[in-house]
């Protein structure tokens, strides 16, 4: 994310900004994070209503907590873990499952899970593949499709999206590992009947 | 190497070829065949946050942390109040009824406290205080 601080004296300085009530420093660090925040929840709940909401709790909860932040990890991971909580919480609420516990058990692929409301006629070879990709994405589990943003469009590195989901790297990478090579093969799949 | 570790390795060198944007030729065909599914996972994510959504939430978190800094206040002299009001009934207890107790308290104690107690206690102490200094110790040599 190139509009967020980088560097954790950077982090650590606009903490103690907001701790020390500097007027303005709060408002700036949410600007920082909003869009962290929004992959994070958005990716997981995918519900553009519940993820306003759950945006603003998870700021609410950062302000409540910043004093317990430690300069040991990036401001940027801490954010992304207290919003990845709060999208847990949520989803545990509702009773969604995080990760299917055996994806393939309806022996479906993310692909083949999509509605053909494509408009294949109009659509050029790129779009239909993209549009596909983006549906197959949106399939996914929860948590599949939140470490495949962490690590994609916002670049986090796995050990990162490792504390800010609690898991052990190995198993971020083998999420990454599935998701990406499961995508490629029903996307080609598709494109080869559609060709 | 493994297929999946060779399958690994050309799902990173996709995202390195995206991330960096260097030539497609440089591609082998198991890497180039997951660039386009990097693109689409870097492609933006709107977000559809109201424009002024910052300055809400930090003055609904100041009015929220001033709400909990009264509440904190209010449990702080509860606290107080209870403390004194425990304090004047302790006293009263003692000068009402402490003829009654008083004594045979001192007597127990009394018949408590042997030398062979207190070496006893002493002794348990010790060995709880070497106890905790112990890991410590061990953390700092190592």
């Amino acid at each position: 994310m190139n509009d967020s601080p980088t560097s954790h004296a950077e982090d650590q300085a606009l903490v103690n900004a907001v701790l020390n009530g500097s007027p303005g420093a709060f408002e700036r660090l949410v600007r920082d994070y909003q869009k962290l925040c929004w992959h994070v929840i958005q990716r997981m709940v995918g519900h553009v209503e519940d993820t306003r909401e759950l945006c603003q709790e998870t700021f609410l909860r950062v302000h409540q907590y910043l004093h317990q932040y430690r300069n040991e990890s990036a401001l940027k991971s801490w954010i992304a873990q207290v919003a990845y909580s709060v999208a847990k919480r949520h989803l545990e609420r509702k009773r969604i499952p995080l990760a299917e516990p055996d994806a393939d058990a309806d022996g479906l692929s993310p692909l083949d899970r999509v509605s053909d409301d494509f408009d294949i006629e109009t659509a050029s070879i790129d779009n239909q593949m993209a549009g596909h990709l983006h549906a197959a994405i949106e399939c996914l589990p929860p948590l599949q499709r939140t470490i495949l943003t962490l690590y994609h469009l916002d670049e986090l590195p796995i050990g990162d999206i490792a504390q800010v989901t609690g898991l052990a790297e190995g198993t971020i990478k083998s999420h990454l590992f599935r998701s990406r090579k499961q995508l490629r093969d029903a996307l080609n799949e598709h494109m080869g009947v559609a060709a | 190497m493994n297929p999946d570790e060779r399958e690994w390795q050309a799902q990173e060198a996709a995202t390195d070829f995206v991330r960096s944007g260097t030539a497609l030729h440089d591609l082998d065909p198991a890497s180039a065949s997951y660039v386009a599914l990097v693109r689409a996972l870097r492609e933006p994510i709107e977000v559809q946050l109201p424009a002024d959504f910052a300055r809400r939430v930090a003055l609904r978190a100041d009015a929220e942390a001033s709400a909990r800094a009264v509440e904190s206040r209010l449990e702080q002299r509860l606290l107080w109040i209870l403390g004194v009001l425990f304090g004047i009934a302790a006293l009263a207890a003692a000068v009402i009824y402490g003829g009654n107790w008083l004594q045979p308290s001192i007597d127990l104690t009394r018949q408590l406290i042997k030398p062979s107690l207190l070496l006893s206690l002493a002794g348990c102490l010790a060995v709880s205080a070497f106890s905790q200094q112990l890991p410590r110790a061990t953390r700092r040599d190592a």
